[in-house]
């Protein structure tokens, strides 16, 4: 039986397949939407109920058929199902495709046998994958679900939650607030779920808040309970709910199957052993169009995880297919950005771009289009200045027409190192996650290119050849600016031929004591420790935090290395030869002295930290607890605090009611005491994940959350220190004395423990839960309220710097 | 027997989950022991709790020694049960099922309670919050803020106020004592005791509440108080902006309310010679900077006027007092001869004797303290007869009548005398005679008077004037007070030898002014802050107020004595004084 | 940067109050009023009016402590100079009185005050001493981890008990389930208890005579002594942190007790001036 022909059949009715759908539907063209689920748009489906959608980003205008802005959840899908059936778009729901197979056309063969077939492709499933199903009888029955939206949604049932990831300790943490919750682990104990949550589930077994199963699995679920095996034999649990948490198999095998190709493809083959990375998507042109010709890829799965991007697309590739070559819908965003450049046509602009630009030669036009959508561009007069040394900006420069000067000395002026047209700067803030290491100027009237921190390690991740021209240049000029200042390129040939950027992780140990010294390493970013062995222990005798070059003690003695370096986190370095770097200090005397000076200093400096081994054990401890990798940290001197609380009093008090730092928590080691709160760290691993982009650096290093915060929780996950919190808008304040006098009204400090804010949260189960953790009271004048309530002068806030002068006041 | 123990283990709310154990005994023994046959390890279930036997359909369990099981509520230590039934052993409910095929007998196993130990547990019947000591600091902060208030403002408050409507009713003296008494507790200090006795009434003085007392209150009492200068003289030494208050501190003890602090005259007078108007020397403290003591002498016998001079000054104070006295001869270490009583010692309390306050000196009279040696015979046939003393006019005719009553009666003894006199009394006399009795007494009366005797008689002690006519005596002017304006009490001085500051002994003149200078007194006292000498400061004895000032406050109006003022003026300011009485200066 | 509040910068505001103090002494020794110094000089008036002002504003320290986000400045600013401020007091306001006390509100107010300061006093002490030593009395534990070592500890006494006679049971079981922390106001602040079931059931079973296995009992008395131990350890934490709590406990309350008998102070003295 021959099925119709469509001309287009789209895959997945998420934002992108539906607002495609409704393009096609528009135009007259055949075509059908294929939806696994019985509703569109299943991952927003699947937000918590009245979620708050944003519609980012603000820049770019729509272009679909259907509408969408900014709002919640249910408003807009019942949009989009409204829109569908006025465009009259051919659904197809509950129908799951197996497989895309091209011959003339595309026959698509559905999971009961059916196919179709069509001459053009258009996959939009995105990247959630196929939910992995119970195994088990009545795997389908109502009281069975396979996420949570909300865990406050439920109260006093009894739910039951499969599985041991993360996300069934999540669900099962958060529902047992008040719910009964069941966990039911296959195994002997949760080792699939990471460090935080593991403690979070142990706490709550063992408090009693979560009753768990282990080496249990499910056998069959009834209307109303779900029968388990377990090692006490078979047991039958009532329960109102099931929640499956068994994780989803990623679509990267179906989207492989219709023959598309992913840019890692060659390397996976290499090392089949080697997982494929989930963020790695397949390649697509201009036009969506993979490297199978009429199969087109949008939406997530082609790297726009924007609602707005997605539906956009969706309309573009339509048109395309309609024959109707249209210019993307940022184009006239791109004529706004390039207005500077006295209105030359986009494409040409793009490809001078890529042509006079080295390290945005090998992108492919979406990702340059993009690149540059989410750049400023910059025209600085002579001598205006770009940023300046110390500044916390991480953004990252490239120069299109002009020539900017690095003030690398910032005693003397005159010392400049000019870069022209093509080349790029700002790249060690982005790099090393510090502030900027010098200022720069523009040398003569230049246009510049200034890209987004997160723009840039993007275009890091998946485009080789901007890494690799990166670290090419950023390795010369490090060399330059921290180890040989004043010496030109061509004089360091050899040292930067034979350099090598290591890797290393927290704790790695970058070379031990007693090793030859045949090399060096210049600290990129990170930090390091060093220290040596005094009766089988370890002391650690300084922190060496990037910037600076270890290893060159060895080199200049020419003996045996006299201490180990491990990296204190992750830590990235420039290997140099000794040979080369020996060289160089032969051509340049005045280099040769300074690392001489420095070479002095640091027996001096080891020598007296030999005699204090307490200190050293300090900076241990300080690093273990992650301080090494932060910029500003808050820490308690043991022998001042008197546990007042004022602290945490003050934190929350200024930040709505929700204390942003726990002081109890968190270690202590020889009276100094790290609580839980945010360190900043250099590369913050809660930027790292951020859908709305919502965590930024402020100008003086404080990594802090703005409102578009959409409360994915991605960061409070990422966090290794347990400082970030989702939680609900602040109630109204109180007047301190009402309490003070006469106990009417919260606590200060104690906003969210009032009956008052517990009332008014039940009434506003709707709200939109955010991010919060400690900015450093960046908009309060005066600094750190914590600080500074503290009576008794305990807390202080350090950077790694600082380290040196704590220890010594502690010793 | 074969026996099935079938655990069942209950999730909370959860599902349940049993465990099956079999074994083979005839009598099934439960306890802690691990030799039971069933052995429920619970520190609530004894070592061996019980016992089951089966007895056909039925089973007797039966509780081991001290302990019992419990059966429907109720504690027994042995019962017979069948199929069904259920009993507890410690926290365990043991039913007997029935027997299944593979056992003789089931008995399902379950823990009814938990035990209690858990971390919640323990901090649930602890008491851990540091900040937790049953009271709230707050409750106790307004419960003490409460009670002082109620007792020291609220009650005093209420006692006053009671106090103000009762007053028009009641005598000051029936104020209630113990309420007054909680009104106290706002009083500064103990009341001076010159004012005690209306200490218990705050309305006399304070009469209006958040006012100052005003001068009014103590002018109710102290209605004669005068000024200290003349304001119309020395405007600026005027005194009339301080209110009592500012001098006399109330509420600072029981001794006085009078202060006598020097620095307070000090500041006006350590330099008083600078005012415009000032006649008077600057002084600041009495035993560094005082002037000299400028006695206040008559100068003028007959004016009678008198004026201070400087003791040890150019020209040296005289006094012109109308008498002559030698201090020396009468003070005499040898003695004086008395007429009757041979060689006395004379002192001079024989002749000085302060006043009953022990202020001044009693003023010597010549009948007390002269005439007892200086017998005033002046006719040596008339012993007993002395002259009149006083009043030379009195003394004439007490003369001249003594003489004519002798002419008219005779008797007279004297040896010259014509016997019509020397006649036995009571004879009566021819004309002749009388006329020549007449004629002696006459002549007997200038020999008197006119004679030298008179003369040399009362000049003995008297400044003689000779008149044309006849001698006068020089009116006597003893000098009342040497120092006007300076309090001394010779009570507080009595122990001390008199020459030791008044040097009689020498004094051969009655013009000598024998008062101490004052370097004798400065050998003992002192200024205020004195150390080494008696503290002596500017009331001790110099008063404020005096009558002979003008009042401080026009309570009573007091005329100015010219002369007083004159009297206390040295000699230098009498010129001033006089240039400016005549208007030479403006 | 960790400094105490007492040295905080450099001395700063014991250096003001030497100042103030040091100037209030000379003012007092110079100015020689009519009848003895009091409060109704002008130098007492100034002096009244200083130290008046202090207390309330000594008085906000607990206001101003809560006032997080309102106002600017360090806390420990505030409270090096409220202590400093805090002692002048004890020399103003002497000079204030000029030495005259009686029963009245007036002396009622020093003697307030005076508690005030001298609780203020011990509880500086407190501050300085005990955050050192509840450190090392902690050595490293969470008052969460003691308790949670403690039912550990209980769990495996209750376990060795299990096999052992009926009334040594009840005696683990009492000291399991009946030794309680900080059981009473006193105990808290002696940080001992006296009557602790854990201690009795260790004294019992050293010195009951025993039937059973001596191993278990040997086992058992030396959980029980750990027991103990870390009892201790956290009887005298909860000592330690009550105490840097107590003090507030006279402070607060009598500085509301002061403040009401200063406000009746200055009334009274107006009212009958």
């Amino acid at each position: 039986m021959m099925a119709e022909i469509f001309k287009v059949a789209i895959v997945g009715s998420g934002p992108a397949g539906s607002s495609a759908a409704a393009r096609a539907a528009k135009l007259g063209m055949s075509h059908i939407l294929i939806e696994r689920q019985d509703h569109i748009s299943d991952t927003i489906f699947k937000y918590q109920k009245g979620k708050f959608v944003m519609a980012t980003p603000d820049f770019l205008p729509l272009r679909s058929d259907l509408n969408f802005q900014a709002g919640k959840r249910e408003e807009i899908l019942d949009v989009w199902d409204n829109g569908l059936e006025d465009c009259k778009v051919n659904v197809k729901f509950d129908t799951e495709v197996t497989s895309i197979k091209k011959e003339k056309n595309f026959t698509i063969t559905y999971a009961d046998g059916k196919t179709c077939e069509a001459e053009n492709v258009i996959l939009s499933i995105g990247l959630q994958g196929n939910i992995n199903k119970l195994p088990c009888e009545g795997a389908e029955l109502p009281l069975v679900q396979y996420q949570l939206d909300d865990p406050e949604e439920y109260e006093a049932e009894t739910i039951v939650i499969i599985g041991a990831g993360d996300a069934a300790i999540e669900n099962a943490v958060a529902l047992s607030k008040q719910n009964t919750v069941i966990i039911v682990n296959r195994r002997a104990e949760f080792a699939r779920a990471k460090q935080g949550n593991l403690s979070l589930i142990s706490e709550a077994i063992e408090k009693g808040n979560v009753e768990a199963y282990y080496e249990a699995s499910p056998v069959k679920v009834e209307k109303d309970s779900i029968t388990l095996k377990t090692a006490d034999g078979e047991a039958r649990v009532p329960c109102n709910r099931i929640i499956a948490r068994l994780g989803a198999s990623a679509p990267r095998r179906f989207v492989e199957s219709c023959g598309v190709d992913f840019p890692d493809k060659e390397e996976l083959k290499k090392d089949p052993k080697k997982r494929p990375d989930p963020r790695v998507l397949p390649e697509v042109s201009a036009q969506y169009e993979s490297n199978v010709p009429g199969l087109f890829i949008i939406g997530a799965l082609g790297g726009y995880p924007l609602i707005k991007q997605a539906m956009n697309q969706g309309y573009e590739v339509v048109e395309y297919i309609g024959g109707n070559k249209i210019p993307p819908a940022d184009e006239p965003l791109l004529v706004e950005k390039f207005s500077v450049l006295n209105n030359q046509n986009v494409d040409d602009v793009l490809e001078t771009i890529r042509k006079n630009i080295p390290i945005f030669e090998k992108l492919n036009t979406l990702l340059l289009r993009e690149a540059i959508l989410e750049s400023n561009v910059h025209a600085f007069k002579k001598d205006d200045t770009i940023f300046k040394r110390n500044d916390y900006s991480n953004t990252f420069y490239t120069i299109y027409v002009g020539e900017v000067g690095i003030l690398v000395d910032p005693n003397d002026p005159s010392q400049v190192v000019t870069l022209n047209q093509g080349n790029f700067f700002g790249e060690m803030g982005l790099i090393s996650g510090r502030r900027r290491a010098a200022t720069v100027k523009a040398i003569s009237d230049c246009i510049v290119f200034e890209t987004p921190r997160r723009t840039m390690l993007k275009l890091i991740q998946s485009v080789e050849s901007v890494k690799d021209n990166l670290d090419k240049v950023s390795m010369l000029r490090q060399i330059q600016t921290h180890l040989t200042p004043g010496v030109d390129a061509s004089d360091l040939q050899e040292l930067i031929e034979t350099a090598e950027i290591e890797n290393f992780s927290a704790g790695d140990v970058i070379f031990n004591q007693g090793d030859e010294g045949d090399h060096m390493h210049l600290i990129r970013s990170g930090s390091c420790t060093v220290s040596v062995k005094v009766g089988g222990k370890d002391i650690v005798l300084s922190y060496v935090p990037s910037g600076n070059y270890i290893g060159e003690m060895a080199l200049l003695s020419d003996q045996p290395r006299s201490a180990t370096v491990k990296a204190a986190h992750n830590t990235q370095t420039i290997r140099l030869t000794g040979k080369a770097f020996k060289d160089v200090l032969k051509k340049n005397s005045s280099i040769k002295n300074s690392v001489e000076k420095k070479f002095k200093e640091r027996i001096n400096q080891n020598e007296k930290m030999e005699g204090q081994p307490e200190a050293g054990n300090i900076i241990q401890f300080l690093i273990e607890q992650g301080v090494g990798e932060g910029t500003d940290v808050l820490l308690i001197d043991e022998t001042l605090c008197i546990h007042c609380d004022n602290c945490e009093k003050a934190c929350a008090e200024t930040h709505g009611g929700l204390s942003r730092l726990n002081r109890e928590a968190g270690p202590s080691y020889a009276s100094i005491h790290v609580p839980t709160s945010c360190r900043h760290c250099e590369h913050p691993h809660c930027m790292a994940d951020c859908p709305p982009d919502a965590i930024h650096r402020a100008p003086d290093g404080e990594v802090f959350i703005d409102d578009s915060c959409i409360g994915c929780g991605n960061c409070e996950r990422n966090c290794p220190y347990g400082v970030i919190q989702l939680a609900a808008p602040p109630p109204e304040r109180f007047n301190l004395f009402s309490w003070l006098l006469f106990n009417k009204g919260p606590p200060p400090g104690d906003l969210r423990k009032s009956t008052d804010y517990k009332n008014k949260k039940k009434k506003d189960e709707n709200q939109i839960k955010q991010a919060v953790k400690c900015d450093m009271c960046k908009d309060i004048e005066g600094g750190a309220s914590c600080v500074r309530a503290c009576p008794t002068g305990a807390a202080a806030r350090v950077s790694p710097e600082e380290f040196m002068s704590i220890t010594s006041l502690t010793s | 027997m074969k026996i099935l123990f079938s655990h069942i283990t209950r999730k909370k709310r959860g599902g349940i989950a049993t465990r099956n154990e079999y074994a083979e005994a005839d009598t099934i023994t439960i306890g802690r022991s691990t030799s039971c046959e069933l052995s429920l390890l619970d520190p609530r279930v004894h070592l061996e709790h019980a016992k089951v036997v089966k007895k056909l359909d039925t089973y007797e369990v039966i509780a081991a020694e001290y302990t019992l099981i419990e059966v429907n509520g109720e504690l027994v230590d042995k019962i017979t049960l069948k199929t069904g039934d259920t009993f507890l052993v410690g926290p365990y409910k043991i039913i007997f099922e029935s027997p299944s095929s593979d056992a003789d007998l089931k008995l399902s196993i379950e823990l009814t309670k938990n035990l209690r130990n858990q971390v919640s547990d323990l901090i649930s019947r602890s008491n851990i919050d540091s900040s937790n000591f049953g009271i709230s600091k707050r409750t106790w902060s307004w419960s003490l803020f409460s009670i002082i208030t109620a007792l020291f403002l609220m009650i005093p408050l209420l006692v006053i106020n009671s106090s103000k409507e009762n007053l028009s009713s009641l005598d000051p003296e029936d104020l209630n004592k113990s309420s007054t008494s909680l009104v106290s507790v706002w009083s500064t200090g103990e009341i001076s005791s010159p004012h005690n006795f209306f200490a218990h009434d705050c309305e006399v003085c304070h009469e209006k509440p958040f006012v100052p007392v005003q001068n009014n209150s103590c002018a109710k009492c102290h209605d004669d108080i005068q000024h200290h200068a003349d304001t119309k003289l020395f405007p600026s030494a005027s005194l009339s902006d301080l209110s009592c208050q500012s001098c006399h501190k109330e509420h600072q003890g029981k001794i006085t309310v009078v202060k006598n602090n020097q620095d307070f005259c000090a500041s006006c007078h350590d330099a008083i010679q600078d005012e415009p108007n000032s006649l008077l020397r600057n002084v600041s403290d009495f035993g560094k900077n005082h002037p000299q003591f400028n006695p206040t002498v008559i100068i003028d016998k007959d004016k009678n006027t008198n004026r201070s001079l400087s003791i040890g000054g150019d020209p040296k104070p005289i006094e012109f007092s109308g008498l002559l006295f030698n201090h020396a001869v009468h003070l005499r270490e040898t003695g004086v001869r008395h007429p009757n009583d041979g060689i006395i010692d004379l002192e001079c309390k024989d002749c000085h004797v302060s006043d009953s306050g022990g202020v001044s000196m009693l003023p010597i009279s010549f009948k007390e303290h002269c005439n007892s040696c200086h017998k005033l015979y002046f006719d040596s046939s008339l012993p007993e007869r002395e002259l009149y003393h006083g009043d030379t006019k009195e003394l004439f005719i007490q003369v001249e009548n003594v003489y004519n009553s002798i002419a008219f009666q005779g008797g007279y003894i004297g040896k010259d005398a014509p016997n019509v006199i020397r006649r036995r009394a009571g004879q009566t006399l021819s004309q002749t005679e009388r006329v020549e009795a007449a004629e002696w007494a006459k002549r007997k009366k200038e020999q008197v008077l006119d004679g030298r005797f008179g003369k040399d008689r009362c000049a003995e002690c008297h400044l003689i004037k000779n008149n044309e006519e006849r001698w006068t005596i020089q009116s006597v002017n003893i000098t009342d007070s040497w120092f006007p304006k300076a309090n001394f009490t010779h009570e507080s001085h009595e122990d001390m030898e008199c020459i030791s500051c008044h040097e009689a002994n020498r004094s051969e003149q009655a013009t000598d002014v024998i008062q101490p200078s004052i370097e004798i007194c400065q050998s003992c006292h002192g200024g205020e802050n004195a150390r080494s000498k008696i503290p002596s400061t500017c009331v001790t004895c110099h008063g404020f107020h005096f009558e002979h000032m003008s009042p401080i406050y026009p309570i009573n109006e007091v005329k100015v004595k010219e002369t007083t003022i004159l009297s206390s003026l040295s000699e230098k300011n009498l010129a001033l004084f006089n240039k400016r009485e005549n208007n030479e200066i403006p | 940067m960790h400094e105490s509040l007492l040295i905080y910068k450099k001395f700063k505001y014991l250096k003001l109050t030497l100042t103030t103090v040091i100037l209030c002494i000379v003012l007092y020794l110079y100015h020689s009023p009519i009848g003895s110094p009091n409060g109704g000089t002008w130098l007492g008036y100034t002096l009244g009016t200083l130290a008046a002002l202090i207390m309330f504003w000594l008085a906000w320290f607990g206001a101003r402590k809560r006032s997080y986000n309102k106002s600017k400045g360090n806390l420990e600013e505030w409270a090096s100079a409220h202590v400093y401020l805090g002692l002048a007091l004890v020399v103003i306001s002497t000079l204030h009185s000029g030495f005259q006390f009686g029963l009245n509100i007036h002396t009622i107010l020093y003697f307030l005050m005076m508690i005030v300061i001298i609780s203020g006093i011990i509880g500086v002490y407190f501050y300085l001493k005990f955050p050192s030593l509840i450190t090392k009395n902690r050595n490293g534990l969470t008052t969460e981890m003691m308790l949670t070592q403690i039912t550990e500890i209980d769990e495996d006494i209750r376990e060795l008990s299990m096999s052992l006679d009926d009334f040594t049971v009840d005696l683990m079981t009492k000291a399991i389930e009946e030794t309680v922390i900080g059981k009473s106001f006193i105990i808290k602040l002696k940080g001992v208890d006296p009557d602790c079931h854990t201690s009795l059931a260790r004294k019992h079973l050293r010195e009951k005579k025993f039937s059973g296995n001596n191993k278990i009992r040997e086992q058992l008395l030396s959980k029980l002594t750990r027991k103990e131990k870390i009892l201790d350890q956290l009887r005298n934490d909860l000592k330690m942190r009550s105490l840097l709590q107590i003090w507030l406990y006279i402070h607060v309350p009598f500085t509301f007790a002061a403040l009401a008998a200063l406000i009746i102070h200055i009334f009274s003295v107006f009212y009958y001036w």
